[in-house]
């Protein structure tokens, strides 16, 4: 038992909130409000610094780390409310594709690594061992595949090159990976709560390649899910700790009835709450972290996705409660968008809802617990 | 970065919960538990297992080594009390983890190597006499007076809540030694009571869940030498509360127990299966499991970081918040899975002897046992979110 990070992840730490504070100061955010909320500059910088690359191997062009140290990617994102998709091309794409060993994927992750590809992700829901019916067509035909059919929400992809996604293709289901730029392929931007483009995608019989089938492609989706809901613990737990730190700042010095309002325990008791629920998000997140870090032959699937459920069923119960509780202890001044509160409050209400909220997950643990063998 | 115990721990822990399950809760113990009364402790076999716990270096094992222990590190002694109590062993903690180390480390010669041994042996018990009926959390507040007579105190008062006084040798008393009101933390010192001592009684108080008792001192006469550290210095022993200790107080497999539990009775019962296939049983059981694996994690956390020397403190506090909480809630999850035989405290159609019905009545306790929620989330708010005072 040791929860210390080692020494290459605390420079990791170091190195992602130096650039990050510089890209994300207020007045900077302030200018992209209204751009689809993407900093392409901070992308590139986390590029050349390496930072898109701390969990790919080296042969794509990474350090070969861990996901627990890309966690902390995340969590410094989620401490600046940075502008950039690091969820969906990351967890969600990358690092599923690097778990496909296909050689003929370097390139693409190369690019990623590099920053001069973007590749997202429109998860399927996943229901017990299969899909829960598959927005997307697929057919063979003249030895090439093709995709048709509509996806909603997609993140990034206003900015993204590829996307993959499930289909069903006759009897089977399979995942594949397609261009957002061929022919046959429409994207409209959709404007979300946080100011971020995603997308509608319309597919008609646009070219697709075969990433993986039946059982192997549904263990890629549920590889991805469980990497993207501990990658949202880890941003939600940057963005709890900001979160707290502000209102604490804030009631240590605004003063009524001649004393700081953090005096009142009605008050510091309510932060306590919220420092309490942030400490076990904290706390199930490094051991979703590790547990999806464990080597390919130790890596326990059943395992694995109930400390991810049991993550994100935090992740979703922290981001609501402090989001709100540190929103009323500010009063008129967290909801003023001149100071920085409100950009926590509505990616915290992302996190919580992208990929399903707490109910959704409870349901699913409570399956697995109830009918899968006692650990 | 690795969230489990590592391979010695794991080992030392299924140690432990072999010892527990095979030598200390025996079926005759476990009879004996039920029993109001002693349920927990003071009956005679439960200064059987007591000895035993003591002869077989159990208590030992948890002490610091330069005090006479085996000094095992903070998550050993985590782990220990952990399993002791998930096994329903009242393991005596108060009094042997607690308490034990401050007197060992300040109790006068004479009488020290004594009390340590017959504590370390499962011999003695001591009980806690710091409440008084106007003083709780506000403690400095006490009014029970010891007076010095030649080389003697005399001792006079009451004391309320003192729990296991009834089955004790000895009671760890918070007294005042200087009445001006003034003086009010800097007036208190600490005394060990022989309960045979002339003028010592105890009566029972029954209450929603264990016995409990108010313990009075009249005219009690001890020697100098019961006094431990200076006089009008003991509130720096109240206060030097281990964490360890706070930390055990809501353990995670002493919380888990009835989760664990009754999860196991709904797999193995097949009256009870068919509840594991309806949707609110299972969120049920979900909400439970992440909260507790949540609980589980700050356990081993603050471990950890005592053992590397930290204090603990906030996360000791910020985990008797958590987990006392939790423990309520925990119980009504599990209640309402198993209906009616929740309620059930004898009689045919019992499951898990009665546990949910008894952590019911148990539970309300753990909020304010300990140091009352209320005072731990201010230690919180002032160490751990740096709130001004």
């Amino acid at each position: 038992m040791d929860f210390s990070y080692d020494e290459t992840q605390e420079q990791i730490r170091d190195l992602a909130n130096r650039i990050l504070a510089d890209y994300c100061t207020q007045d900077q955010l302030r200018k992209i409000d209204d751009k689809g909320y993407y900093d392409n500059t901070l992308w590139q910088q986390l590029a050349a610094s390496g930072l898109l690359g701390i969990a790919l191997n080296e042969v794509n062009g990474g350090m070969g780390l861990d996901m627990e140290s890309l966690c902390l990617l995340f969590e410094a994102a989620g401490k600046h409310a940075a502008p950039i998709p690091l969820i969906p091309v990351l967890a969600g794409a990358a690092l599923p594709l690097q778990s496909l060993d296909d050689p003929s994927l370097t390139d693409h992750l190369n690019k990623i690594a590099e920053g001069s590809q973007i590749i997202t992700h429109a998860p399927a829901v996943l229901k017990g061992s299969t899909l829960d019916a598959p927005k997307l067509k697929a057919d063979y035909a003249d030895g090439s595949w093709t995709v048709s059919g509509r996806i909603d929400n997609v993140p990034a992809a206003k900015n993204a090159n590829f996307c993959w996604a499930m289909a069903q293709a006759g009897e089977d289901l399979i995942a594949l990976l397609f261009s957002l730029e061929a022919d046959g392929v429409t994207v409209e931007s959709q404007v979300i709560t946080t100011g971020e483009y995603t997308a509608r995608i319309s597919l008609d019989r646009a070219p697709a390649r075969l990433l993986a089938r039946n059982e192997k492609a549904l263990s890629l989706q549920r590889i991805a899910t469980c990497l993207t809901l501990t990658a949202q613990a880890a941003m939600a737990t940057g963005l709890c700790d900001e979160m707290l730190s502000l209102a604490s700042s804030y009631t240590s010095e605004r003063q009524q009835f001649g004393q700081p309002i953090a005096r009142f325990q009605a008050v510091s008791h309510r932060l306590v709450d919220a420092w309490i629920d942030s400490a076990c998000l904290r706390a199930v997140t490094e051991q979703a972290a590790c547990r999806l870090s464990a080597g390919k032959d130790t890596l326990d699937m059943d395992i694995v996705e109930q400390s991810a459920q049991v993550a994100k069923i935090w992740t979703a119960d922290a981001l609501h409660r402090i989001s709100h509780t540190t929103q009323h202890v500010h009063g008129g001044t967290g909801v003023d968008r001149d100071y920085p509160l409100f950009r926590y409050a509505l990616r915290a209400r992302q996190l919580e809802i992208e990929l399903g909220g707490a109910s959704r997950h409870l349901q699913a643990l409570g399956d697995a617990l109830a009918h899968r063998n006692p650990q | 970065m690795n969230v489990d115990f590592n391979d010695q721990q794991r080992a030392f822990a299924s140690r432990v919960r072999e010892y527990m399950t095979n030598e200390m809760m025996t079926s005759d113990f476990v009879a004996e538990l039920q029993q109001e009364e002693f349920s927990h402790g003071g009956g005679p076999i439960y200064w059987e297992k007591m000895r035993k716990l003591g002869t077989d270096g159990w208590i030992r094992h948890s002490w610091p080594a330069d005090l006479g222990g085996a000094g095992a590190d903070p998550v050993e002694q985590y782990i220990l009390v952990d399993e002791a109590k998930r096994a329903g062993f009242p393991w005596p903690a108060l009094s042997a983890n607690s308490i034990g180390p401050v007197l060992a480390r300040y109790a006068q010669p004479e009488i020290r190597d004594r009390v340590v041994n017959e504590i370390l042996n499962g011999e003695a018990y001591l009980a806690i006499g710091y409440s008084e009926p106007s003083a709780g959390s506000d403690l400095a507040n006490l009014k029970t007076r010891a007076e010095r007579d030649g080389d003697d105190w005399i001792i006079n008062g009451q004391k309320i809540w003192t729990s296991c006084a009834n089955f004790s040798q000895y009671i760890w008393l918070a007294a005042r030694t200087d009445p001006d009101p003034s003086k009010r933390h800097k007036g208190i010192t600490i005394f060990l009571v022989p309960t045979d001592a002339p003028g010592f009684s105890c009566t029972g108080i029954r209450t929603l869940g264990v016995r409990t008792n108010a313990t009075y001192y009249q005219d009690i006469r001890i020697p100098d030498t019961y006094r431990v550290g200076e006089v009008n210095g003991g509130w720096k022993l109240v206060t030097n509360q281990l964490n360890v200790e706070r930390l055990s107080l809501v353990s995670y497999g002493h919380v888990s127990k009835l989760y664990d539990e009754t999860l196991h009775l709904l797999r193995g019962d097949p009256e009870l299966r068919p509840l594991l296939d309806e949707a609110w049983v299972k969120r049920n059981l979900a909400i439970a499991h992440s909260k507790l694996e949540a609980l589980k994690l700050l356990c081993m956390k603050a471990a950890w970081k005592m053992e590397r020397g930290e204090s603990g403190m906030v996360e000791a506090s910020a985990t008797k918040v958590y987990g006392s909480e939790l423990y309520i809630e925990l119980g009504r999850l599990m209640a309402e899975i198993l209906g009616n035989a929740s309620l059930l405290s004898e009689g045919p159609g019992l499951h898990l002897r009665g546990l949910a019905e008894k952590w019911y009545r148990k539970g309300t306790v753990h909020t304010f046992g300990g140091g009352a929620n209320e005072i731990q989330r201010t230690i919180v708010a002032t160490a751990g979110l740096g709130l001004p005072r």
